[in-house]
């Protein structure tokens, strides 16, 4: 820790703590003891709020999940929009992992003290709290207006612009935990730039940068507003051989199964049967974001990912 | 920067060496290319979304705001020719601030307050544990509940993760129900008061600009909680000690600890304020939906995002896909300028504490 500059530390009157005001003066004390209270209240609050959340969700979820949400199609499962998903991330993965990983080398790599990288950070900042759905209005007037209607690759490019943000900082930060000396080691040996990032940082903050990698994964897995119009969900099967190309492959260019778009049509159904699917669906959902965190968790146990 | 230190030029290696240099040099330009790529990402998103905005900004100008009418198909006789469509987003914004406001109002004292509790309060807790076998009179263990308070810290953050569709639906089967039994006591009480009274009238199905704002409320606790929490972790610890040390009380103490990050608890909740009005689907799901405009909190709404949501995929027309990328533009505009804001304040405060 550094020395801190005393001048910037308010200064309280001179009369703040005496006899009248601190620990003897009963107001003080009382105030003291309710805004304790209210601490704590609000903690459990906040903690309650996410058991009963959670716990409702499982609870609706582990009673209409069955065998056959896993293996038929709609509308008597979800077969097709898991696969849907995993695709979705995949490509999503293959774009936003690159591009949010090179900003995240030069931040922690590259960047100084300048004007220019506080403005990087600055927009990558301001990126991950652009609205989902405006990603989605971006990939729809990108791809979707000019391949005249909903494909993967519109909800591939919404999901992968969505993950660029996230991935760039959590590298950064993962980069940056690195330890210097390993830098200079290396370079002290005869090593250039090259070699020390890549034989050197990138190995050792590999675990860190696939747990920033799962996190974003995390993150866009549940997204529904940028699908919506993008990917526009299908009851089709994902992946199937058809005339156009004899192998087993998944058709890019037509509209999409997704697991969250299906529980949002099945949401505004009024299907008896769906809302059940869209029950287990949203569970299935709930689990793998909790359970991506919480590996995130264990493996980044020094605690520099913040979860946002 | 540094440059590698000049390798011996021993004959051999003289081609190593300008491998390398160009490697370094590509590993520089590709990165500095990927950071300027976010760049040109935000700048993209601005662009495209205002391109796609201009006729209908052309069209409407600032009406576009005051304007409550939302009609792709105007009603004509037959025999008439087709009046002009007509779009006003005020009860969309309207809904976007209200709900935000309400979200804020809730949520920033819990916020604040767990926040409190994870740094200040949660790490001094201990259990002491009775102990037999203690030679010289010590009866009792302190067990330090810092695991615990690790786990409860990580608890919040698991709420931030929940998918947004999650907490709409969750809101659709809990909460949208029990809106359902408490409005008419809510509306036949505080609604009769002079002034406030009128925000609670009309209620009806518990889909409501009142309900989206709680859930946004559980929504947005936990990012601003995190952030309050990290900017009160970075305040200097002599504030706290020093006032301690002269006899305050622990909350007065803790009271020159919030005024030191005040501007970074503001940053905090400004931040949440931009994630709310931007929040999607569990807004869609609870909002109502309704375009008509109505003065009262427990009437259907509309918001910015859930407009998008629900009238994208249905627009069948030119004009529509138009007015509504206008609006997405407003609700980009005001995210990017207030995320910009809040990140300065959260990063000053950081700067002044001293990153440790």
């Amino acid at each position: 820790m550094s020395a801190l500059p005393v001048s910037n530390l308010p200064t309280a009157p001179a009369d703040t703590f005496t006899r009248s005001r601190g620990l003897h003066n009963a107001t003080a004390r009382i105030m003291n003891n309710i805004i304790v209270v209210a601490c704590y209240a609000s903690a459990l609050f906040t903690i309650l709020a996410l058991l009963l959340i959670f716990g409702y969700i499982a609870f609706r979820g582990i009673s209409s999940i069955d065998l056959a949400f896993f293996t038929e199609l709609p509308p008597h499962g979800m077969r097709n929009c898991i696969a849907g998903s995993l695709v979705l991330i995949a490509l999503a993965s293959c774009l936003g992992v690159p591009l949010g990983m090179l900003c995240g080398i030069y931040l922690a790599e590259y960047a100084g003290d300048t004007w220019f990288s506080h403005a990087i950070r600055l927009v990558v900042d301001v990126l991950a709290g652009v609205p989902s759905i405006l990603v989605g209005v971006l990939a729809y007037e990108l791809v979707v207006v000019p391949m005249a209607g909903g494909t993967a690759w519109a909800g591939a490019v919404a999901l992968g612009f969505m993950m660029c943000p996230i991935i760039a900082r959590t590298t950064e930060e993962m980069l940056k935990l690195v330890p210097h000396a390993l830098r200079e080691a290396s370079i002290g040996l005869g090593a250039s730039k090259f070699q020390t990032l890549f034989r050197i940082v990138i190995p050792a903050g590999a675990s860190g940068i696939i747990t920033g990698i799962m996190l974003a994964v995390a993150r866009v897995a549940g997204e529904t507003a940028p699908l919506l119009f993008t990917v526009m969900g299908s009851d089709q099967k994902v992946f199937s051989i058809d005339s156009t190309f004899p192998y087993f492959h998944a058709d890019l260019n037509h509209q999409f199964p997704s697991l969250t778009v299906k529980i949002y049509q099945y949401a505004i159904s009024p299907s008896a049967d769906g809302i059940r699917q869209m029950w287990a669906a949203l569970f299935i959902l709930i689990l793998l974001v909790l359970i991506l965190n919480i590996c995130v968790r264990i493996a980044s146990n020094r605690g520099a990912l913040k979860g946002h | 920067m540094t440059q590698p230190t000049a390798i011996p030029e021993l004959g051999r290696r003289h081609a190593n060496v300008a491998r390398l240099r160009f490697l370094d040099g590509m590993t520089y330009a590709s990165a500095i290319g990927g950071a300027l790529l976010m760049l040109a990402l935000l700048l993209m998103l601005l662009a495209v979304i205002a391109h796609g905005a201009m006729p209908a900004y052309q069209r409407f100008g600032f009406s576009f705001i005051t304007s409550t009418d939302w009609n792709p198909h105007p009603p004509h006789a037959d025999d008439m020719p087709t009046p002009p469509q007509v779009f006003g987003a005020r009860t969309a914004i309207m809904g976007t601030l209200l709900t935000s406001l309400i979200a804020l109002l809730i949520s920033f004292p819990v916020s604040l307050g767990s926040a409190i509790f994870l740094t200040k309060l949660a790490p001094k807790l201990r259990i002491m544990i009775p102990t037999r076998n203690t030679p010289g009179g010590k009866r009792f263990k302190s067990i330090s509940l810092r695991h615990g308070v690790t786990v409860a810290s990580f608890m919040i953050e698991l709420l931030a993760a929940i998918p947004s569709i999650a907490y709409g639906l969750w809101g659709v089967a809990v909460l949208v129900p029990f809106m359902q039994k408490t409005q008419p006591a809510i509306a036949h009480s505080i609604g009769t008061l002079p002034f406030i009274g009128q925000c609670f009238q009309n209620y009806g199905y518990g889909t409501n600009i009142f309900t989206a704002g709680i859930i946004l409320s559980i929504m947005v606790t936990p990012i601003i909680t995190a952030i309050i929490r990290d900017v009160l972790a970075v305040a200097p610890p002599e504030l706290e000690q020093g006032a301690l040390g002269l006899g305050a009380t622990w909350w007065q103490a803790t009271r020159l600890v919030l005024g030191f990050s005040k501007m970074g608890i503001l940053g905090a909740v400004i931040l949440g304020f931009a994630r709310a009005i931007g929040e999607t689907m569990a807004v869609t799901m609870v909002i109502g939906n309704s375009i008509d405009s109505d003065n009262s909190l427990f009437a259907s709404g509309q918001s910015i995002a859930s407009l998008l949501a629900v009238q994208f995929r249905n627009a069948d027309t030119e004009g529509e896909i138009q007015a509504l990328i206008y609006a997405a533009f407003m609700l980009l505009v005001i995210t990017t300028l207030i995320n910009g804001i809040a990140r300065v304040l959260i990063v000053r405060v950081a700067a002044k504490g001293g990153k440790r």
